[in-house]
């Protein structure tokens, strides 16, 4: 049985019928138990045979739609400090929901899946590498045992996401016709 | 004068290749030695060619210095008897029909005895269409004497440093400035910290600022380069028509400086300058799209030389955006790093 999550503007639909365990229900929950702004969550979270993916999508290349509001991302500024520590937060906040739903045990990689105009793979690259620095991989690295709060970190945009051998299972295809940005 | 395109066989690096150009900025990618600027010679010679005295496969020599001056070394270094040809294609935006510049030659050619066709409706179409070399190197600090030592043949420099030495020397600096030229000119004053100065008697160049004058070989080359580059506005070399060749602008500039460079090519662009630029520099090739978007009349295109496959044949690619451009030699280099560093 197909099992699509649609990210929240219904643009993007993420293909999961190939996922052990699929949710796009952390933002509800949280939003309807918690005081606002407590914790961050991620958009998807997709369990596979031997991790958990977190997925935080973001697209910035479409114009809003006939009705919709300017999207709150703006071109560029995936690189600015406060969406930065948003996209930080998120994860460290994805973090007791995934205790919740009993889901402790496999590595956990974080995926940020971006597009914004004029972006290329180094600049990715580049943004992945400074969310390295802000995630817990050196916390964990002082503990020295076997558990680890995270395992990797990846910047992606949608053609790599499609094309890679592990998140391309799940693929994030257009759901209606879009207009791209001017 | 708009260079649309350039077919190159057997010649240097390149078995057969044909490039099409835009008509603002032709930035130029690729790893050393994949002809880059062999390309961007070539073109300039062809441009230079259009004054009446200059001919074409003798510039073509100028610039490449092959041994003896002999085109024949120019002819890919292969088996067989190759016939080497460079073929260019300008015209105008406007209805102008295009013409072809053609030079062709073989390993027995003698000096730069080639078969030339197009050169005289060459001649005819682009009359005084100006042109200029901006190399790598920083040669204005060593301008005293250098172009008669070069003639008495006691150094050896190609024309692209001669030439841009005698483009630099034409001054034209009293009078005012239209309000385009000194926009311009300003934001170069930005990083320069004052205006360029010409002493004809010394033959030497100098940065002025306020009262004082420094000696070009006291300011640092990024400045000097700079420098270069607003005396060109200023005496008019660089107009609406012009084609501007800048092998590796971000030699020897400070980073900080790329952004303003990169804005004053797009307004040159604008006014009508057609540029081809050569960069190793991500930085460089990156700002063309991020800055692009503010100019109301911006062509920028991409161009990719690399190497590769079972014969390490040369592969070309272009792309009006850079993050879109096949065999990325730069973006390969930068993310090669950026995963090493992820995985310390």
């Amino acid at each position: 049985m197909s099992n699509i999550l649609l990210e929240e503007n219904g643009r993007y639909g993420l293909d999961c019928t190939k996922a052990l365990w699929a949710s796009g229900a952390m933002h509800d929950h949280y939003v309807n138990s918690l005081h606002p702004n407590c914790l961050g969550d991620v958009d998807f979270v997709v369990e596979t045979a031997v991790s958990l993916l977190l997925v935080e999508y973001k697209n910035a290349k479409f114009a809003p739609e006939p009705g919709e509001s300017t999207p709150k991302t703006s071109a560029n500024n995936v690189f600015k400090d406060q969406k930065f520590t948003q996209l930080v937060r998120k994860y460290f906040g994805s973090l007791p929901y995934l205790r919740l739903v009993g889901k402790t045990i496999k590595p956990c990689h974080y995926i940020f899946v971006v597009e914004y105009p004029n972006d290329n793979s180094t600049s990715r690259k580049q943004l992945r590498n400074r969310l390295k620095n802000a995630l817990p991989f050196e916390l964990q690295k002082q503990f020295g045992s076997k558990i680890k709060l995270i395992e990797a970190v990846d910047v992606v945009n949608i053609d790599e996401w499609n094309s890679h051998p592990v998140y391309g299972q799940f693929p994030l295809k257009p759901v209606k016709n879009l207009m791209p940005l001017t | 004068m708009i260079i649309k395109k350039i077919q190159l066989k057997n010649y240097t690096v390149f078995d057969n290749q044909t490039m099409e150009f835009g008509p603002g900025i032709n930035v130029l990618i690729g790893e050393n030695g994949t002809g880059k600027t062999h390309v961007m010679k070539a073109l300039y010679s062809a441009c230079q060619s259009i004054e009446r005295k200059i001919s074409f496969p003798q510039k073509l020599v100028a610039t490449m210095l092959p041994d003896d001056y002999m085109l024949s070394r120019l002819v890919t270094r292969k088996a067989g008897n190759r016939r080497a040809s460079v073929h260019i294609w300008a015209g105008d935006n406007g209805a102008q029909s295009e013409k072809k510049l053609s030079a062709t030659f073989h390993g027995k050619t003698k000096k730069w005895d080639a078969q030339v066709t197009g050169e005289a409706g060459w001649e005819t179409a682009f009359p005084g269409t100006s042109s200029v070399f901006i190399p790598a190197k920083e040669i204005l600090s060593h301008s005293c004497n250098l172009n008669a030592a070069a003639e008495k043949n006691n150094v050896r420099f190609d024309d692209t440093y001669l030439d841009i030495i005698n483009a630099a020397k034409v001054d034209i600096s009293v009078g005012r400035n239209s309000t385009d030229k000194d926009t311009i000119l300003k934001r170069i004053e930005t990083i320069i910290g004052g205006t360029v100065f010409y002493d004809v008697n010394r033959d030497e160049f100098y940065l002025r600022a306020g009262n004082s004058k420094q000696e070009f070989n006291l300011v640092a080359e990024g400045i000097r380069k700079m420098a270069l580059l607003w005396q060109l506005v200023k005496n008019g070399t660089l107009v609406k028509g012009s084609i501007f060749f800048w092998d590796e602008p971000e030699a020897n500039i400070h980073p900080r400086c790329i952004p303003i460079i990169v804005t004053l090519l797009l307004e040159l662009q604008a006014r009508g300058v057609q540029i081809f630029i050569s960069t190793h520099d991500y930085m460089m090739a990156s700002y063309f799209d991020v800055k692009k978007a503010q100019f109301e009349k911006s062509s920028v295109l991409y161009h990719s030389l690399s190497r590769g496959g079972s014969d390490d044949e040369l592969h070309y690619s272009t792309s009006p955006k850079f993050g879109d451009l096949k065999n990325n030699e730069i973006i390969s280099a930068y993310n090669s790093l950026l995963d090493e560093i992820y995985e310390l």
